[in-house]
C-alpha cells in the first residue's frame, strides 16, 4: 500500500461531472417513481431503484479513484 | 389559522443530504470520533448536538405556539424498555463507533467497515422484530408506559408553556456547548470559534492536529496545494479558517433542518429504515414489521439522502472519500491492534447492539437524541442519559482511561 502523501493531485473533472449527473438521475428516479405520494410506507421498488443509482455511483467513483491514484491512502500526515 | 404542509416522500432525499453533508463535515461519520467520546476524550459530538437541540427546540415551540402545525415525533416513555434499549445502544456505540445514521454517512465516505456495520445493524433490527411479539418484548414496551410526554406535558399540548421551557432548554444547551471543552483541559469548539484572540496551548493544538490526521487518514484523495476548501474543512479549529463559523455552529443548521422536517409532516429517524428493510427482506409477517410498514414515512429516502450528502461532501469539500481502503480507527488499533478481521467483528457486533437497542427503545441518535431531545421528550431525555452512562462505562472497560490536554 502506497501511503505516500506526496501523491500528485490530478484533474478530477471527469468523475465529478459523472457524480453530478448521477445525482440528478437519482433525484429524477425518486421523483418519477414516488410522484406526489406523501403517505406512509414507500414502495420498495421506488426505494430500491433510487438506491441502485446511488450504489452504482458509489462503486464507479470508488473504481475511478482507485485507478487514478493506485494504492494511495492518506496516512493522516499533512503536506 | 393553522399553517400545515405534508411533503412528498422523495423530498426526504434533500433533507437527509443536508444532514448527512453537514455531519460529514463535522467528522461524526468517522467512527474514531464516537470511540473517543466513549473514552470521554473528544466531546465534539456533545458540543454540536447541544446546539442543534437547543436552537431547534426554541424554533419548534415558538412556531408551534404561533399556530404552525408540526408532525411531532415524541416517542412514548416505557421506562424499562427505553432504559434497557439505551444500555444496549450505548454499549454498541462503544464497540463500533457508529450510530445508525453515521453508518450510512460512513458508507457514503467509502469506509469499508461501514459495510460490516450495516450488515450487523440489519441483523440487530431483525432480532428486535422477532423479540417484539414475544411475551418478553411486549413486557418491555408495555410496562410503565406513560405515553408520549414532553417537558410541557402531553405531546402537542401546552405549546406556549413549551416555548417558555424551550428558552430555558436552549440556555442549558448553550452552556453545555460553551463550557464543555472538546478535550479535557482545553476549550470548547464554540469558545474557540467565538474568541479569535484565543491562543491554543501546544498540548491542545497537538490534539486538534491529531483529530485532523484522523479525519483524513485512509482517504483515497490527495489534498493538493489548491484544495483550500478541504484544508478548511479538516482544520476547522485553526485560526483564520474560512469555515470556522459554519463548522462551529453547524449544529444550529442541523436543528433547524429537523424542525423543517417536522413542518413537512414527515418523520426524522435513521434506524427505522433498518427495520423496514428487514421487514420486506425477511420478516414481512411479523407484528413489528407490520407496525413499521404502517408508520414509516420518508425515512428510507432520508437515509438515502444521508448517504448521498456525506458522499458528495467527502468528494467535493473534505476530500475524505476512502474508496473502501483499508482503515482501522486509531482508538481501536491502540487497544486491539490493526487486524481488519478483528475490527470487522467488533463493528458488526457493535452495530448489532446499536440497532437492537435502538429499535427496543423506539429510536436512536437521530430519533431520540437529536429529534426527541429537540422536542424535550421525556423518553428521549431518559434515553440520552442512560446511553451516556452506558457508553462511558463500556468505553472505559474497552479502551481504558482517556488522555487530556494536560
Amino acid at each position: 500500500m502506497n501511503n505516500n502523501n506526496r501523491e500528485e493531485r490530478k484533474s478530477e473533472k471527469g468523475v465529478k461531472g459523472f457524480i453530478i449527473a448521477m445525482t440528478a438521475l437519482l433525484v429524477i428516479v425518486a421523483a418519477f417513481t414516488v410522484g406526489s405520494y406523501n403517505g406512509y410506507d414507500p414502495t420498495p421498488s421506488s426505494v430500491s431503484a433510487t438506491a441502485f443509482v446511488l450504489i452504482v455511483m458509489l462503486l464507479l467513483t470508488t473504481v475511478w479513484y482507485r485507478t487514478k491514484y493506485p494504492g494511495y491512502s492518506n496516512d493522516g500526515t499533512e503536506e | 389559522m393553522t399553517i400545515s404542509y405534508t411533503a412528498a416522500l422523495w423530498i426526504g432525499i434533500f433533507i437527509g443530504a443536508a444532514i448527512g453533508g453537514f455531519a460529514e463535515l463535522w467528522g461524526i461519520s468517522n467512527s474514531d470520533i464516537l470511540l473517543r467520546l466513549s473514552k470521554w476524550e473528544d466531546r465534539l459530538f456533545i458540543n454540536c448536538i447541544a446546539i442543534a437541540i437547543g436552537v431547534g427546540a426554541v424554533a419548534l415551540y415558538g412556531l408551534a405556539a404561533l399556530g404552525v402545525s408540526f408532525h411531532f415525533g415524541v416517542k412514548p416513555i416505557y421506562v424499562i424498555g427505553v432504559a434497557l434499549g439505551a444500555v444496549i445502544f450505548g454499549s454498541g456505540i462503544a464497540l463500533s463507533g457508529y450510530v445508525p445514521g453515521t453508518e450510512w454517512m460512513a458508507l457514503g465516505e467509502g469506509r469499508r467497515e461501514a459495510v460490516y456495520a450495516v450488515a450487523g445493524g440489519l441483523l440487530g433490527a431483525a432480532a428486535w422484530t422477532i423479540l417484539y411479539q414475544t411475551p418478553a418484548g411486549q413486557w418491555l414496551v408495555n410496562t410503565d408506559n406513560y405515553g408520549e410526554l414532553y417537558l410541557g406535558g402531553k405531546v402537542g399540548t401546552n405549546l406556549f408553556d413549551g416555548f417558555l421551557i424551550s428558552i430555558a432548554w436552549l440556555a442549558l444547551m448553550l452552556m453545555v456547548a460553551y463550557f464543555l471543552p472538546r478535550y479535557k483541559g482545553g476549550k470548547s469548539c464554540v469558545y474557540i470559534g467565538t474568541h479569535s484572540d484565543y491562543k491554543m496551548p501546544p498540548p491542545e493544538l497537538a490534539m486538534h492536529k491529531e483529530a485532523t490526521e484522523t479525519l483524513i487518514e485512509g482517504s483515497s484523495m490527495p489534498i493538493g496545494p489548491r484544495d483550500k476548501l478541504a484544508r478548511n474543512a479538516n482544520e476547522h479549529w485553526a485560526p483564520n479558517n474560512d469555515l470556522k463559523w459554519m463548522l462551529t455552529f453547524v449544529g444550529a443548521f442541523i436543528g433547524l433542518i429537523v424542525v423543517l422536517e417536522m413542518f413537512l409532516h414527515q418523520i426524522f429517524g435513521e434506524s427505522t429504515t433498518y427495520s423496514w428493510m428487514v421487514g420486506y427482506l425477511w420478516l414481512p409477517s411479523y407484528n413489528y414489521s407490520k407496525l413499521v410498514f404502517a408508520t414509516v414515512g420518508w425515512e428510507p429516502f432520508t437515509d438515502i439522502g444521508t448517504l448521498l450528502g456525506a458522499f458528495l461532501v467527502s468528494i467535493f469539500v473534505s476530500r475524505r472519500f476512502q474508496a473502501f481502503n483499508y482503515w482501522v480507527p486509531r482508538t481501536w488499533k491502540k487497544r486491539f491492534g490493526p487486524n481488519e478481521l478483528k475490527r470487522a467483528i467488533g463493528v458488526f457486533s457493535g452495530s448489532f447492539l446499536v440497532l437492537f437497542g435502538a429499535r427496543m427503545a423506539d429510536g436512536c441518535a437521530s430519533g431520540h437524541i437529536l429529534s426527541g431531545d429537540l422536542q424535550m421528550a421525556a423518553s428521549s431525555i431518559e434515553f440520552f442519559v442512560v446511553v451516556a452512562i452506558s457508553l462511558l462505562i463500556v468505553g472505559r472497560i474497552l479502551y481504558g482511561k482517556s488522555k487530556g490536554v494536560n
